[in-house]
């Protein structure tokens, strides 16, 4: 298989892809109910003033012709004027996006290590009482509300115990001090994202494990890994070389999958934690009608959740030698 | 000495319903250089023996009594690691499903010589390369296809290269299980003659498990054919072949179609007995409910064995009298 050939397929159909994306946002925001220009009007304004914003926004040209602009505000970077905060929308995402991948890239690929390390030899002792009460532990983890167990650990980490900050991801001091430094800053943002970290590697972890330990159960029962044995591999050689190369690809899938849901789906871990990323913003945006910012939190959203596939497409290639685009 | 002594082996597995012994008191001698065939309908026990003699048996599986003394040195005392260093080095395996017994992920190439490294650590990577050159052309599969993966191999192209893997620390002893029973005739025809080819060329000794008659008459030179967990006849090739006297061999011979009719020539058909209840082992022949000929004292007495040459003999308590 060639990677590049791999590479450039993907890319086209993930451009094909995307403009289905951008064209279905388009026409739902058009069909959903409310008028973006009753939030803009206030009572100074006369009949004329308003005629003369809807023609400023182009609301009053044809559907196809708004389009058209869309598209073309689209590649040349113009997401419009957030209603809400007064500021390009552009600004707003570049802001809030990366701050939303620092957190839940960095959760899922440390739960994913520990979760198929962990399941990967509980699996080995199959029956056994540390494999019943690991079990046992990742299935609770596993089906924790992440919501709940995060106001919990805020109260219990942060509240009685008093290591982490209560929420947010800086001390403004610290980033308003002209004298702080960049590792000074790096050890903030670090200390405020522990907590969150903390509860996401938890309930992801259990949730990998898993995943790896049923997996890696299936894969032991292949004649492959009697050949193994019989070679007179040792049981860990075996279980290194033979099972967990098989039994990780079942996990990859799932890590794809939930950094792509991370994007959006930790909408709600991000509101508890005051954490200002992506998904709180979006939540406020469609609750406030700030249909531009709401637009392109979608746009974004959607262009992470594809280049994320792109990613588990190319790790799957280079671990099972069967596959190839 | 023999290269391989087992001896009144009894093996037995953990079920919910308690222990089922799968392999009862078989006990045979293998020769260096020499082939041994064990023929059985599926379920009797062949490739439990086979799994024994490499300390495989699944989890549930234990060797209830007995001896397997592979140059004069008992393999059941053995500990995991010496087992691990013993295994494939002395005794190597030609597996059942060829087309699985390949790790899909690793290339091929890389899984014989993994083989290699792990038994002669002291080999350089020139030694090695020249070894898995010679396994490749040995087995007919061109150089350049040593590390392509498994799903890139035809299926006679993988059964080669699980041969040449079984090969590759050059064992006393490789037991082949069913090598030929995924394959279509021609190819199977193909891998028979390299079996043969490779005993000659390297002079080791094979157990050969099949049900299938064909394939076991062209590689062995002993026979034996085991019914139920049990031997019931055993004796070298011509002998059980040609003049079968066990009841089940007779049937089973007669079972296999060939051209010219060989075989062709008893009437009786082995009758369906693949129920394995336990009590099976309680002291009657395992045959008698299937068999055509048997009389009221096969139901309730054991079954006795009956020496017809030196070399041939046969559990039945009505073979080889002067009826």
């Amino acid at each position: 298989m060639n990677l590049k050939s791999l590479l450039l397929r993907r890319s086209i159909e993930i451009l094909v892809v995307f403009g289905i994306i951008m064209t279905g946002l388009f026409l739902l925001f058009h069909a959903a109910p409310g008028d973006p220009i009753s939030m803009m009007v206030d009572l100074t304004m006369t009949p004329e003033d308003v005629e003369r914003m809807v023609a400023q926004l182009g609301l009053d040209q044809p559907i196809w012709i708004q389009y058209l602009y869309y598209i073309k505000n689209f590649f040349t970077g113009n997401f419009g004027t957030s209603f809400h905060y007064g500021r390009p929308v552009i600004e707003i995402i570049s802001e809030r996006l990366p701050n939303t991948i620092l957190l839940f890239t960095t959760a899922t690929i440390l739960a994913a290590m520990a979760g198929v390390w962990l399941g990967k030899i509980i699996a080995w002792y199959k029956g056994k009482a540390i494999d019943t009460w690991t079990t046992i532990f990742a299935l609770v983890c596993n089906t924790l509300f992440l919501p709940w167990i995060s106001l919990l650990f805020i109260w219990f980490f942060a509240y009685w115990v008093g290591w982490f900050p209560l929420s947010g991801m800086m001390t403004p001091e610290i980033w308003v001090n002209p004298e702080a430094g960049f590792f000074a800053k790096a050890v903030d943002v670090l200390h405020h994202m522990l907590l969150p970290l903390l509860t996401l590697f938890i309930v992801n972890t259990g949730s990998y494990l898993l995943i790896m330990r049923s997996s890696m159960l299936e894969t032991i029962k292949e004649d492959y890994i009697l050949t193994a044995r019989a070679k007179g591999l040792s049981e860990k050689q075996v279980r290194n070389r033979h099972a967990a190369p098989n039994a990780l690809l079942p996990v990859v899938t799932s890590v794809g999958l939930s950094l792509a849901f991370s994007v959006n789906g930790g909408a709600l871990t991000e509101t508890v934690f005051s954490w200002p990323g992506i998904g709180r913003e979006l939540i406020f945006a469609v609750s406030n009608s700030d249909y531009p910012l709401a637009m392109a939190s979608f746009l974004f959203i959607a262009l992470v959740v594809l280049v994320a596939n792109l990613i588990v497409d190319i790790l799957y290639a280079y671990l099972d030698p069967r596959i190839s685009y | 000495m023999p290269l391989l002594d087992v001896d009144n082996l009894t093996i037995a597995y953990h079920t919910r319903s308690g222990p089922v012994t799968a392999v009862e008191n078989v006990s045979f001698r293998l020769e260096r250089g020499k082939f041994l065939g064990i023929v059985g309908e599926s379920g009797c026990g062949k490739t439990t023996i086979g799994m024994s003699l490499l300390g495989l048996l699944p989890e549930n599986g234990f060797v209830r009594e007995g001896r397997i003394l592979f140059e004069g040195s008992d393999l059941l005392a053995l500990s995991q690691k010496e087992l691990q260093a013993f295994r494939w080095k002395k005794i190597s395996m030609i597996f059942q499903a060829a087309m699985n017994a390949l790790n899909p992920v690793h290339r091929v190439g890389d899984q014989i010589i993994e083989a290699i490294r792990i038994h002669n650590p002291e080999f350089s990577e020139e030694r090695i390369q020249k070894e898995i050159k010679e396994l490749y052309d040995l087995v007919d599969i061109p150089e350049q296809r040593i590390f392509d993966y498994p799903h890139q191999y035809s299926g006679g192209m993988k059964q080669r290269a699980v041969i040449a893997m079984a090969l590759s620390c050059r064992p006393d002893l490789v037991i082949a299980d069913e090598p030929t029973t995924a394959l279509d005739v021609i190819v199977q025809d193909q891998i028979i003659r390299k079996i043969k080819d490779i005993q000659r060329q390297r002079g080791i000794a094979g157990i050969f498990i099949s049900h299938d008659i064909g394939v076991v008459a062209e590689a062995c030179q002993d026979i034996m054919v085991m019914y139920r967990g049990k031997i019931v006849e055993q004796g070298k090739r011509e002998e059980v072949f040609v003049a079968p006297v066990h009841p089940y061999t007779i049937a089973l011979l007669s079972s296999h179609l060939t051209i010219d009719g060989v075989f062709d020539f008893h009437a009786d058909k082995p009758e369906v007995a693949c129920d394995f209840s336990p009590d099976f082992f309680a002291g009657v022949c395992g045959y008698a409910e299937s068999c055509s000929r048997a009389e009221a004292q096969c139901f309730t007495a054991p079954p006795k064995w009956r020496e017809i040459t030196p070399t041939h003999k046969a559990l039945c308590r009505l073979c080889g009298q002067n009826d």
